[in-house]
């Protein structure tokens, strides 16, 4: 009876210890994300080539963080304005978003292909966190996954007041691109 | 965002001027108003070339910058994990001239390169995206070797994902290259 019990158990933990394994999860710590605003006065763009991501395949399960000071300008003059006086990077020195991939069971992660994929959950900048819905392309490609997708985020959503001296070269929409390629953990 | 202080000492300066010449206009002093409109021309003039190239100034190659703290990985990674906000005070920002173990070298898709330091026993490293032109110093760099690099500290990433916790340099650039 001892001896059943005892196999049950080493059973059940072999199986828990295979689902908590990493198998199913893709990541990255080089991933990219990128922000742009347009004004008619100036363009400006900054890129962070540092993003840690992480996607469960199994759950859709979708985290990326970023952190600010990470971020690349052409002109040191805008990264420091940017780090000091928008981003608060001392502050809040960490993006993040958590969310789901709300079609994951239309991707197929296991074969060659692009596929469309929704994506819903919270991205938290300068402290606040606000939910977000977008969509983007999961491109599968010998066992590696990339991420590309487009959103759009309003600057004045996450408490980011610009002064007025610069209101108009900073637009009040930026674009941020995401583009992350995930290996298997 | 501060302005230079060079900046704002021209525009002191060129108040200055500008009340003067006003006072010699006033006056009716006439040999001082044309020097004193020069150095006002001159002053704009300095002020317009200075404000160019500060707002033009790209970020600095880090390999001719002074470091403003000189560390070790195992030391770096140790005060971030004892506490991450402390740990942000002192490094958050500032040019970091660090010391340690290649764990490996990493070249994206888009071929950036990334030096991980730290030991292989432990999740933690350091991360040092390197700057693009020292791109082929990177290249060259060996898994087991050790090294001298200096970068820029963007904080730390706390192992929330289960893929280990990191602190993350930027624009680095190669000091030492050891065997």
């Amino acid at each position: 009876m001892m001896k059943k019990a005892n196999i049950v158990l080493g059973g059940l933990l072999l199986l828990a210890s295979l689902a908590g394994s990493a198998q199913g999860k893709f990541y990255t710590k080089t991933g990219r994300i990128s922000f742009f605003s347009s004004t008619p006065l100036e363009d400006i763009d900054a890129i962070n080539r540092s993003v840690v991501g992480v996607l469960d395949t199994k759950t859709g399960d979708l985290q990326f963080a970023a952190l600010m000071k990470g971020f690349e300008f052409r002109k040191a003059l805008m990264q420091e304005h940017f780090n000091a006086d928008y981003a608060e990077s001392t502050k809040y020195p960490k993006a993040e978003f958590k969310g789901q991939i709300t079609n994951n069971g239309e991707i197929n992660y296991t074969t060659n292909g692009s596929f469309a994929a929704k994506v819903k959950g919270k991205l938290t900048i300068h402290g606040v966190t606000r939910d977000i819905e977008t969509s983007g392309t999961i491109t599968v490609k010998d066992g590696k996954l990339t991420l590309a997708s487009t959103f759009n985020v309003l600057v004045a959503d996450y408490n980011i007041t610009i002064e007025k001296l610069y209101r108009d070269n900073i637009a009040k929409t930026i674009k941020v691109t995401v583009d992350c390629t995930l290996s298997p953990l | 965002m501060s302005i230079p202080f060079s900046l704002k000492l021209t525009a002191a300066v060129v108040i200055v001027f500008v009340i003067l010449l006003i006072i010699a206009i006033l006056r009716k002093r006439k040999r001082y108003i044309l020097p004193l409109t020069a150095l006002v021309i001159l002053g704009i003039l300095f002020g317009i070339w200075k404000g160019l190239r500060e707002y033009n100034r790209t970020n600095e190659d880090l390999s001719h910058v002074k470091a403003d703290v000189k560390i070790s990985t195992t030391e770096l990674i140790h005060d971030y994990e004892a506490n991450d906000s402390l740990a942000n005070q002192n490094y958050l920002g500032k040019v970091i001239e660090i010391n340690g173990n290649i764990k490996k070298v990493e070249r994206d898709e888009k071929g950036f390169y990334t030096v991980v330091l730290g030991d292989t026993v432990t999740h933690s490293s350091v991360r040092c995206a390197m700057d693009t032109v020292h791109n082929a110093d990177a290249a060259v760099l060996r898994a087991g070797s050790s090294t001298i690099l200096r970068g820029a500290c963007t904080g730390f990433n706390k192992d929330e994902m289960g893929l280990g916790s990191d602190v993350i340099l930027n624009r680095c650039a190669i000091i030492i290259k050891k065997d």
